[in-house]
């Protein structure tokens, strides 16, 4: 998959994602790189934003409700604790972490080793 | 009073002083200290219906009554109808009109957040049709709810911090709708009693329960919770634990008040 940060920044995902943060912590909350962020972590697993969320949640009939798909959102949580190990960043994992939650899918990490 | 004293205190108070009445104010703040209470997803599963006794002709007391109840009635000046509003789920998720989680005030405010994975989209999209929604279609279901509970402990508790008398028993579910106009999807908890107490605060003493290690664990059902002396001991000293049950005098004091009263005593 071959993605650009124009790419993530347009995708339905990434524009709710920055206005939920708006919405929750006025303009500091959508600070700078938080784009590139999720565009590495998007190359990495190689799947859009849009698509990493359709994944997982289900749309249910009518389009207005969804179930969580827990197998997908699993996998998810594992390849961002990969990319935490990676990047040695906390903070650098729960951006992405913050884009799973802002649209609608719970995330977690643990904060005991 | 002290917490520990409070907590402490609880008894199951059976004569209260008919003619003393209780203060309005204090009323309130057992409602207030229950309308505060822990409820999941904020919802206002808890209702509650406050009657002095004096506003009920003796036939809607009779109404009222259960055998294990009916001197009560008569006696405690005030009573509070704890209900479970089985419908208030569904007012919740289709109304949205009060602060629960249904309605996302609980995102907005900050009481929940990203970092335990709370978002509105995750309240509307997941939490409401997944947690929230499941289940409607049935209707209202009977079966108790331990949060309208939750907020009759925190109202009891508020009463004896008040320096009030309170004793919990049920009532009749048909005379209280009729008398009291609880709705259909209201189920009855208990019926508080309020009052000055006619017997000494030790009532009978502090009530006895089963052995700790029998209700508590650790690890495991297997393994009773180790009960530390020491903090027995300090919590004696704090008033948590009281005089044990019987007190010498409690035959001689329930004559007595039965006596005052006029109530049986043989």
């Amino acid at each position: 998959m071959d993605i650009g940060i124009e790419d993530v920044r347009s995708n339905e995902s990434t524009r709710r994602w920055f206005a939920s943060l708006l919405d929750l912590w006025g303009p500091s909350g959508v600070r700078p790189g938080l784009g590139e962020t999720l565009l590495n972590f998007c190359t990495i697993v190689g799947k859009s934003p849009d698509d990493i969320i359709d994944e997982c949640l289900r749309a249910k009939s009518g389009g207005d409700t969804f179930v969580l798909r827990t197998r997908a959102r699993k996998q998810f949580m594992e390849q961002i604790e990969q990319f935490e190990a990676k990047t040695g960043s906390r903070d650098t994992a729960n951006v992405v972490r913050s884009f799973f939650i802002h649209n609608g899918v719970a995330m977690n990490p643990s904060i005991l080793d | 009073m002290e917490f520990k004293q409070v907590l402490g205190r609880q008894r199951t108070f059976q004569y209260f002083l008919p003619w003393r009445p209780v203060e309005r104010d204090k009323v309130q703040v057992v409602l207030e200290a229950g309308r505060l209470a822990s409820r999941a997803v904020n919802t206002a599963f808890s209702k509650a219906i406050v009657i002095n006794r004096d506003s009920l002709t003796s036939e809607e007391r009779d109404r009222l009554k259960t055998p294990l109840s009916a001197t009560l009635f008569d006696t405690a000046p005030v009573c509070i109808f704890w209900y479970f509003d089985m419908d208030s789920r569904r007012v919740a998720v289709e109304e949205r009109k009060w602060p629960t989680v249904a309605s996302g005030a609980l995102v907005a405010i900050g009481a929940l957040g990203p970092p335990h994975g709370w978002s509105h989209r995750y309240v509307q999209n997941v939490v409401l049709p997944e947690v929230l929604m499941p289940g409607l279609d049935a209707g209202p279901q009977r079966g108790g709810n331990s949060d309208a509970g939750l907020a009759m402990a925190q109202g009891l508790l508020a009463a004896y911090d008040e320096g009030l008398a309170a004793c919990l028993a049920p009532f009749d579910e048909a005379g209280a709708k009729e008398i009291l106009h609880a709705p259909e999807t209201w189920e009855p908890v208990m019926a508080m009693f309020l009052g000055y107490p006619a017997e000494s605060w030790e009532a009978a003493g502090q009530e006895p329960r089963m052995p700790f290690g029998g209700m508590f664990f650790e690890d495991n059902a297997d393994t009773p919770f180790a009960r530390d002396g020491a903090v027995e001991s300090s919590l004696r000293t704090a008033g948590l634990t009281q005089r044990p049950a019987p007190v010498p005098w409690r035959p001689q004091e329930v004559r007595a008040v039965s006596r005052m009263l006029g109530l049986s005593h043989d």
